[in-house]
């Protein structure tokens, strides 16, 4: 019975990853400027005057928002579901400070979210974030005056954001792997073992006559090399931005609706 | 004579050589990996651990100023605070969890009665107006469901890691050596009847 139902429940989850892999076709690629309207609420102009305020963010504090605008929540997700997932995919803010931040606005459905980074989340909390929501962007959301309400709320979370990270960082390159080496040293080592029993068997000596089990200590040694990684992070940076993504959030942010 | 002998010497070295070395580099491989995703999957318990901590410290701030306007409803009131105390307990269990189903899903039972009894707690709330205007209980709100939505996320997070992990573990060859090394299954998390599509708050 407890077999039946575990593979029963096994077999649930595969077709859930199966239905969140295809979801996740939902999911706009990571675009090359900060503000992206999908749903073509604002006009050049505004777009890149936003962008520059973005971008001035991220070359003076490290800091990275995206901003998308949305017609839908696509079928299938929910506010806060779609949002952390366009999250974990654009991935605002760099690996080791996850200092990100999203906003996603859903012009149809009147919702609008701000996702903050792990990093972020002590100086702009959820509290925080939804006062921002609310009292800032909101009510300029409900009027269709999407430029107006970011502009209101970014003009808040911006020196919120760069309170707390100031030094620009340059791209992380991901660290090499020993692995190569270790490897070899530990072949060597397999090699002198083998060699030295199998001649020394036969009476045949090769090389020094120094006896002893001078590769113990070595060949224990050698199990030091690990491999690298693991886990997230290490994107490299592309287009127009300086500092390379890598940023990931747990959920932390507000939801609002008008 | 000599000399042919010597050839087929080293050459039987040489395979024996080899096959010690790929053996070791598999081994080597799926053991680093094992780590690896074991790892991954502790962190992502901790994570879990934080955000139903952090709960948990929003609950007596939370009853206070409910009392405040709504004292009187206090049958909902004392299941939110039995099951926060019930949740007290269990909260900083560590990953020995993980290996114990039923220790995993007792963990999981009282995270999901303080879920339901804070549910009933904010419809209840719908009635009491004045303490919707009130600035604290507003900002408690959004504690509560900015962590509610947090607990969504960590747990999605961590039964990815624990699928990789177990994905792993279970596939052979690496079955042999995981056996061998003891790595072992990890439980899920798993949805709440009811709940499976909409795992937040809604207020």
């Amino acid at each position: 019975m407890e077999e039946k139902m575990k593979k029963l429940s096994a077999v649930l989850f595969l077709s859930l990853l199966l239905f969140w892999g295809l979801w996740a076709q939902d999911l706009p690629e990571r675009p090359s400027s900060w503000v992206n309207d999908y749903a073509g609420v604002l006009n050049a102009s505004q777009e890149a005057q936003l962008n520059e305020l973005l971008n001035g963010l991220e070359k003076r504090s490290s800091n990275q928002i995206f901003v998308a605008i949305f017609k839908k929540i696509p079928e299938s997700y929910y506010l806060e579901d779609f949002t952390v997932k366009l999250f974990e995919k654009w991935r605002p803010g760099l690996p080791d400070k996850n200092n990100g931040l999203l906003i996603t606005i859903f012009t149809e459905d009147r919702k609008a979210r701000i996702e903050v980074g792990y990093g972020l989340e002590d100086v702009i909390t959820d509290a925080q974030a939804r006062q921002v929501l609310y009292n800032n962007m909101i009510p300029y959301f409900r009027k269709g005056d999407y430029y107006g309400g970011l502009l209101a709320g970014l003009q808040i979370l911006i020196p919120a954001a760069e309170g707390k990270y100031k030094i620009p960082v340059k791209t992380t390159k991901k660290k090499k792997s020993k692995d190569g080496l270790s490897n070899l040293i530990i072949a060597f080592i397999i090699f002198a073992f083998i060699s030295r029993m199998l001649f020394r068997r036969r009476g045949v000596t090769i090389g020094s006559r120094r006896s002893g089990s001078w590769f113990g200590p070595f060949f224990w040694g050698g199990f030091g090399g690990g491999s690298s990684g693991g886990g997230f992070g290490g994107f490299s940076g592309g287009g127009s931005f300086g500092g390379g993504f890598g940023g990931l959030s747990g959920g932390g942010g507000a939801s609002g609706s008008w | 004579m000599k000399r042919g002998c010597l050839i087929s010497l080293l050459v039987g070295l040489g395979i024996i050589i080899v096959l010690a070395l790929s053996l070791f580099v598999t081994f080597k491989n799926y053991y680093n990996t094992f780590v690896t995703l074991e790892e991954n999957v502790n962190q992502a318990w901790a994570q879990v651990e934080n955000v139903y901590q952090r709960r948990a410290d929003l609950i007596p701030n939370l009853v206070e100023v409910v009392k405040g306007y709504a004292g009187h409803e206090r049958e909902t009131l004392q299941a939110v605070i039995e099951a926060r105390s019930k949740v007290g307990g269990q909260i900083n269990v560590g990953p020995e969890v993980l290996n114990n189903p039923q220790a995993f899903a007792r963990f999981q039972q009282a995270q999901d009665a303080l879920s339901s009894a804070l549910q009933r707690l904010m419809v209840v709330v719908e009635r009491y107006p004045e303490l919707k205007a009130d600035q604290r209980f507003a900002d408690l709100q959004a504690q509560l469901e900015g962590t509610e939505n947090r607990i969504a996320v960590e747990r999605r997070r961590f039964n990815q890691a624990v699928q990789a992990y177990n994905t792993a573990i279970r596939k052979f060859p690496a079955n042999i050596i995981a056996g061998m090394f003891g790595f072992q299954q990890k439980a899920y998390f798993k949805a709440q009847a009811g709940a499976e599509n909409v795992p937040k708050v809604k207020f």
